[in-house]
């Protein structure tokens, strides 16, 4: 679009000078012929400013004046070309932190850019690796259609299939590093767009050592016509790069002759990830001459994935040479420190369109995020299309638009597990049940789900409204549910599937006939130990049918922790969610016991709490003060569990009954229950909060926060590089702390810094 | 319908491709639900065919008082029937004079696009309307009759933004008769309009309401949104979407909080170092054709684009080129650290009062705002958070106050403060041609108890008052007749709680401000309460106010919307009940608003949408 503009409006970058559509019809006329005059009234405006100036002359002295009327002139020669001039500042790394100076026209110019790749232990790499790391400080410049992979070695089919993709993901987040890509235009990568792409998928297909040798060993002859013949001028681009600005104008000369390639060696055939599943890697990039190699090795797909993902945190765009540089040498070595990094996102209380869903893929996968726990339907809507029991859908769902049909989820599940995610569904019980339920009354099978009169007050019945429960007496609610339960092993082949149990409401029950004539009949009080016993029922029979469902193949359920969970549940048949506030006694019991357990305090970890006042002006289930990134990052499990008396929490060795603390605690979930969200706020409220949250479960950094303007930088760097991405995280600063990174401290921060520089 | 349940593996494929065709024509089933209208609630109940089960969207539009009118209407009596038509079916006749005519011929082209944003599938200014219609669907015509009486393109404090509507339907015409006394008026009455039109599902066509009667005037001339460019950067599309949900709340300010210390995104033709210097990075910029671009945007929405160059604090970067040209230092304390010591936030910055040549540049500044703005009927001096310790600890303020005898104390320095007012406010006027504006200050110390009318004169000052509901000094200000705009930070500081964005712990006005604290916020009964006395007529309205230190482009709509229509409906109606019946109303018109293309956020789940009334407290 830009190369379309007249000439004139080319030095002034900053907007497209078009409205929106037809939405401002009157501005499609008015800004062209208001941008004309806009630089003759510079001339009039400055003339006549000269000439007060002359007359009220405010100087004090001659000399002044000429510098002044010098300097206006030099303004009014360069105001057409004014931005094109270098930015005045440039930055040094000082302590880690990359501080802003005015830039001195003989001196070296350092863009912040380079300074944020290169600058303190971990440049901006996010979450931290925990391995060895080694960065130059030095950065070289290439151009982005100069890059490519040289090798993508891999004895599966499958495994290079799914390499070509994420080698395609990195490289539009490398083309969305210019500024002038179109926000708009930065969506996720349909199947369609990646189907285009043939002359990826034959390339690297299968490890043909011939080939792969032929790749290794390409001639000079070859090197040559690579770098005369930038790689998309022949073949028709892919969809996104024929948007990317860096086609549109050449890199400079000498960034026009770096060529960057890409090795990547995947040595096993996992293509589904399983909480076994290494995700560890080694990256080593090292610049010989006008070459850069990136090497790539992993043991999986997932790890040469992260690796990639780490890769593009080391480079940045250059604003000097149209192009993007890379830092010259790195070594890393890098490896998760909790296996289950997730984030549950709730579609029943308000529907997510698909899109909406992969571009939260993208961002866990920015994160090193690894489980995507989908929890579909609630009380207020059934959004999955079942096709064993349409009715649900028919019933349950919102609106005729707001369904998740079988090849919407394929596809998300598809393209979580390229991202790295894998996908665990969710159809809880008993509670949160009603929508959808209604239909089989009509039918004869009487009530699927109880308390879901609205003349009743819900409060009497549930957490919030709508209330209702499933009816754990109705032997028709079972063979319906294993229907579910199959719709779910075909759409999503799950390795685990979430039970729900939470927020059991027993005065529901308390309170329908039905269940009172059930308990008389068969001679039972009306007592909590009874109704622990209904769930129970419920539970096992929905775990009897997930299994039959699951025929044959291993499903892990997990659950939310409870009092019924804890007395009524196997522990070495499920997992546990943990959502008791952080440091409750409780949670050290689970380990004591041996559960094996995922982190969800709600006090620290629930992204809901922002802006809570759905039903009436109070907040609910929340803590008083809003979970911070800070909270985010500062909840460590293994910390919690040390601090409420589980002894050698961080040890590797086993105890001596044979547990190890640390394969009981699986990792950590942060939830987003969508009571006001939907995919308007998605983003902003969950990023970047949840970039700490990340940190915490692939880092697990075991200082305080003390060097917290370390960690708020690079988080801040994180923030900005999602944006780039295209996903609109919220800023947690003024821009001006991301530009001056040592400017916005607090006291302690400062005092921390000073006694550092006097230790120096 | 059900799937086969002993559906193997391996035929599972062909189970699903036997399917889709079956997927596909599911949900064009009509919804097994439908709403009736009880006691002014629209219930949902099952479709069972016998009973006149309504759409969601009919229940709205024609149950209840108003419908679902927002901001409700000062007199409103909206019929219980709806006609159908399909939007490209709309007829126009004005009466007007010239320069209010073309303003009307845009409003009425917004209008008619809104109603296109009706569909569910609209997308890039256009929608597939597809029917399938009957007859008298196609043959039926929404018709504007629509005549401004007074000539005013320009909105000031006493415009008349009233208007009446009156809608009727006879045979296959449903004409709308709009008299207004301004053109501001007239568009508004448009907006009222639109909201008397929905979607109709199942025979995609638009339905309005065949019979409505609307007289209506907002409470307060001054209903404002702030937006401060300036800690993080908003593009200029993303302030053309702030004007369009303003336009949709009637909400009829925009003030412009441009520059403060962190950045300076205007660019002055005269003064482009500002920029150059000031700006956060080269596309981070508004140039002149944005700004006027944005101001004669704003004016045919019926808002007024005011512009704030807050002084003598809250300026820093950008002013760094003046020692350069040999013009001195223009701004003291300009990133000087630790921050604490010299300013509220990093980072600091204040106007160097002692140099004269400072006063040049603020004079040209000026020049180039109000010509960027003009014509401007307020003008921001902002004023706010001046940290005596800058100006106390700066050799040069310190010695020219000795030179002078000003003396160094507190009161000598607001003596100096309110000299640099008073010079400020000639150079604007100057500016401004010799025409006297009223200009806008925030409170601050020299607002202080007893002080305020000893340097401010309460005819050439509005106070905007940032404190909380309860602070005297709200009365005190009403009883020295200076007039007022609340922004009462306790209810209308939609930037509270999130975490500090320095140090730990949640940001300084936590908690967040709900819809409901937004809405709850009655402005004469704050001045009744302090004082006895309502001051109807010197509180000349109330402004809500989004400081960007944790917010840019990304999350602008879903930070300012729905609050912003609550807030609307305080200051255009100034309903004498609390937010609770507003509830089902308001969460139709973030609906409407996501429509439009705001990312409004939800405030609850789209089940309370459709089961009005249940989601109570």
């Amino acid at each position: 679009m830009a190369a379309k503009q007249p000439p004139s409006t080319r030095a002034r970058p900053a907007f497209s000078p078009l409205p929106i559509g037809a939405s401002s019809p009157e501005a499609a006329r008015e800004r062209p012929e208001s941008r004309a005059p806009g630089r003759k009234a510079v001339r009039v405006a400055l003339l006549s400013y000269l000439q007060k100036l002359w007359i009220f002359s405010p100087f004090s002295s001659m000399v002044e004046m000429k510098v002044f009327v010098a300097a206006a002139l030099l303004a009014l020669a360069a105001a057409e070309g004014y931005f094109r001039l270098p930015n005045p500042y440039s930055y040094s790394c000082q302590d880690g932190l990359c501080v802003k100076e005015e830039r001195i026209v003989s001196g070296e110019y350092n863009s912040l850019d380079k300074c944020q790749i290169t600058c303190g232990e971990y440049g901006s790499i996010w979450p931290q690796p925990t391995g060895k790391v080694e960065l130059s400080k030095e950065t070289v410049s290439f151009s982005p259609l100069h890059m490519r992979v040289t090798k993508a070695a891999t004895s599966d089919n499958r495994v290079a299939r799914m390499l070509d993709n994420a080698i395609q993901h990195f490289t539009r987040t490398i083309h969305f590093l210019h500024p002038d890509f179109p926000q708009t235009e930065k969506q996720p990568l349909t199947p369609e767009d990646f189907e285009n792409t043939g002359h990826f998928n034959q390339k690297f297909q299968n490890e043909d050592p011939a080939q792969q040798e032929q790749y290794r060993q390409r001639s000079e002859y070859d090197r040559n016509q690579l770098r005369q013949r930038p790689r998309y001028s022949r073949e028709e681009p892919e969809s996104f790069i024929r948007r990317s600005p860096f086609l549109r104008k050449r890199s400079n000369p000498g960034v026009e002759s770096h060529n960057v390639n890409i090795e990547i060696t995947v040595t096993a055939s996992d293509h589904k990830l399983r909480l076994d599943t290494d995700e560890s890697y080694n990256l080593v990039i090292q610049t010989v001459g006008d070459e850069t190699t990136a090497t790539i090795l992993a043991s999986t797909y997932y790890g040469a994935r992260h690796a990639l993902e780490t890769l593009s945190q080391l480079i940045a765009y250059d604003d000097i040479n149209n192009a993007v540089q890379v830092v010259r040498d790195a070594q890393i070595q890098d490896a998760p420190s909790f296996r289950y990094r997730g984030f549950m996102l709730d579609t029943g209380r308000n529907f997510y369109p698909k899109e909406d869903l992969m571009k939260l893929l993208d961002s866990m996968a920015y994160n090193k995020m690894n489980y995507f726990h989908w929890h579909i339907n609630d009380a207020a809507s059934f959004p999955m299309y079942s096709n064993r029991v349409p009715k649900m859908t028919y019933y349950g769902a919102y609106d005729a638009r707001k369904v998740y049909y079988p090849e919407d989820i394929r596809e998300i599940v598809e393209y979580a597990n390229l991202r790295g995610i894998s996908v665990i569904p969710e159809i809880g019980g008993p509670a949160h049940n009603a929508a959808g339920w209604q239909w089989a009354q009509k039918e004869g099978k009487g009530k699927l789900a109880l308390c879901t009169d609205s003349n009743e007050p819900w409060f009497e019945l549930s957490k919030e409204p709508p209330s209702g429960q499933i009816n754990p007496i109705n032997p028709e609610v079972y063979p319906i549910l294993g229907e579910l339960y199959r719709d779910l092993m075909d759409y999503f082949d799950p390795e685990m599937v979430h039970m729900g149990g939470d927020d059991v409401s027993f005065k529901c029950w308390q309170s329908s006939e039905e269940i009172q004539q059930y308990l008389s009949q068969t001679k039972r009080e009306s007592t909590s130990r009874e109704y622990f016993e209904l769930w129970n029922t419920y539970q096992s029979s929905a775990y009897n049918k997930l299994q039959e469902a699951a025929q044959g193949r291993q499903v892990t359920p997990i659950i939310y922790s409870s009092s019924f969970a804890r007395n009524y549940i196997d522990k070495d048949s499920y997992v546990f969610q943990i959502s008791e506030f952080a440091n409750e006694s409780v949670i050290a019991d689970y380990i004591k016991n041996g559960y094996k357990v995922i982190f969800s305090n709600q006090d620290q970890w629930n992204l809901g709490c922002l802006t809570n006042t759905w039903v009436g002006d109070k907040a609910e289930n929340c803590p008083s003060e809003v979970p911070t990134w800070e909270n985010f990052y500062r909840n460590s499990p293994l910390d919690m569990l040390e601090y409420l008396g589980v002894n050698n929490a961080r040890s590797d060795i086993q105890q001596a009954d044979g547990t190890n603390t640390k394969n009981l605690v699986l990792g950590g979930e942060a939830t987003l229950w969508s009571f006001d969200t939907d995919a308007n706020g998605l983003q902003s409220k969950i990023w970047p909060r949840m970039s700490a949250f990340a940190e915490r479960l692939w880092t697990d950094p075991q200082s305080s926060l003390s060097g917290t303007s370390f960690t708020q930088k690079r988080l801040n760097i994180q923030r900005q590089r999602m944006v780039y991405r295209g996903i609109a995280a919220d800023p947690l600063q003024p821009e001006f702390c991301l530009q001056d990174e040592g400017a916005c401290f607090s006291r302690e921060q400062y005092r921390a810094r000073t006694t550092l520089n006097n230790q120096q | 319908m059900r799937g086969s349940t002993t559906c193997s593996a391996t035929c599972l494929l062909a189970c699903v491709v036997l399917l889709i065709p079956t997927t596909s024509a599911f949900f064009s089933l009509p919804s097994p639900w439908g709403y009736k209208c009880v006691n002014s609630t629209c219930v949902k109940e099952e479709n069972t065919g016998v009973s006149q089960a309504r759409t969601l969207n009919f229940c709205k539009l024609t149950c209840g008082e108003v419908g679902v009118l927002w901001p409700r209407p000062t007199k409103a009596v909206v019929g219980d029937n709806v006609v159908e038509f399909i939007p490209t079916n709309v007829t126009q006749k004005t009466t007007c004079q010239q320069g209010v005519c073309s303003l009307l011929d845009q409003a009425v082209r917004i209008f008619k696009d809104n109603l296109h944003r009706h569909h569910p599938e609209y997308s890039k200014g256009w929608a597939t309307w597809v029917g399938p219609w009957d007859p008298a669907t196609i043959a039926h015509k929404l018709h504007l009759d629509i005549t401004v009486e007074g000539g005013e393109t320009r909105l000031g404090l006493n415009t008349d933004e009233s208007y009446t509507l009156r809608v009727s339907t006879s045979g296959s015409t449903t004409t709308a008769q709009i008299i207004a006394p301004s053109y501001f008026g007239a568009r508004h009455a448009l907006e009222t309009l639109t909201q008397l039109t929905e979607y109709e599902e199942n025979r995609d066509t638009l339905m309005v309401v065949n019979d409505a009667t609307v007289e209506d005037s907002p409470a307060f001339a001054y209903r404002g949104i702030l937006l401060d460019t300036s800690r993080n950067f908003f593009d200029v599309k993303s302030i053309e979407r702030t004007l369009d949900a303003m336009a949709a709340n009637k909400l009829n300010t925009f003030h412009w909080h441009i520059t403060d210390s962190h950045s300076f995104p205007l660019y002055l033709e005269t003064l482009p170092k500002m920029a150059y210097y000031g700006a956060y990075s080269s596309r981070q910029v508004y140039y002149p054709a944005d700004v006027r671009h944005l101001v004669e945007y704003g004016r045919v929405r019926g808002i007024r684009v005011l512009p704030e160059f807050d002084a003598p604090a809250h300026v820093g970067n950008g002013f760094q080129w003046g020692e350069k040209q040999g013009l001195g230092k223009l701004a003291v304390c300009v990133n000087q650290e630790p921050w604490q010591s010299y300013c509220v936030e990093p980072p600091c910055g204040q106007l160097n009062l002692a140099n004269p040549k400072m006063y040049d540049v603020l004079g040209q500044i000026y020049n180039e705002m109000v010509e960027l703005f003009s014509p401007i009927d307020l003008f921001h001096y902002g004023g706010d958070e001046v940290n005596l310790n800058c100006w106390n600890t700066t050799d040069e303020i310190t010695s020219w106050m000795d030179e002078n005898n000003f003396g160094r104390d507190a009161d000598a320095y607001y003596n100096q403060w309110s000299v640099f007012q008073e010079k400020s406010r000639q150079l604007l006027t100057a500016a401004n041609a010799g025409k006297e504006v009223p200009g806008i200050l925030w409170t601050s110390h020299l607002t202080e108890e007893g002080r305020a009318d000893q340097y401010l004169d309460p005819t050439k000052y509005i106070i905007q008052i940032w404190t909380t509901g309860t602070d005297k000094l709200i009365g005190e200000l009403l009883e020295k007749n200076f007039r007022v705009i609340f922004s009462n930070y306790d209810h209308w500081y939609l930037d509270c709680g999130f975490g500090a964005w320095v140090g730990e712990g949640n940001n300084w006005c936590s908690p967040y401000k709900g819809w409901q604290a937004v809405y709850d916020n009655n402005p004469h009964e704050i001045a009744a309460n302090l004082t006895g006395n309502t001051y109807t007529n010197s509180i000349l309205g109330g402004e809500a106010a989004l400081w960007s230190e944790q917010v840019d482009e990304t999350s602008l709509d879903s930070r300012l919307w729905p609050r912003g229509a609550a807030l609307a409906e305080r200051l255009w109606t100034n309903p004498s009940h609390n937010w609770e019946p507003a509830e089902t109303r308001l969460i139709h018109q973030r609906q409407r608003m996501v429509a439009r293309g705001i990312m409004a956020d939800r405030i609850q789940p789209q089940w309370c949408h459709q089961n009005e009334g249940l989601c109570y407290l």
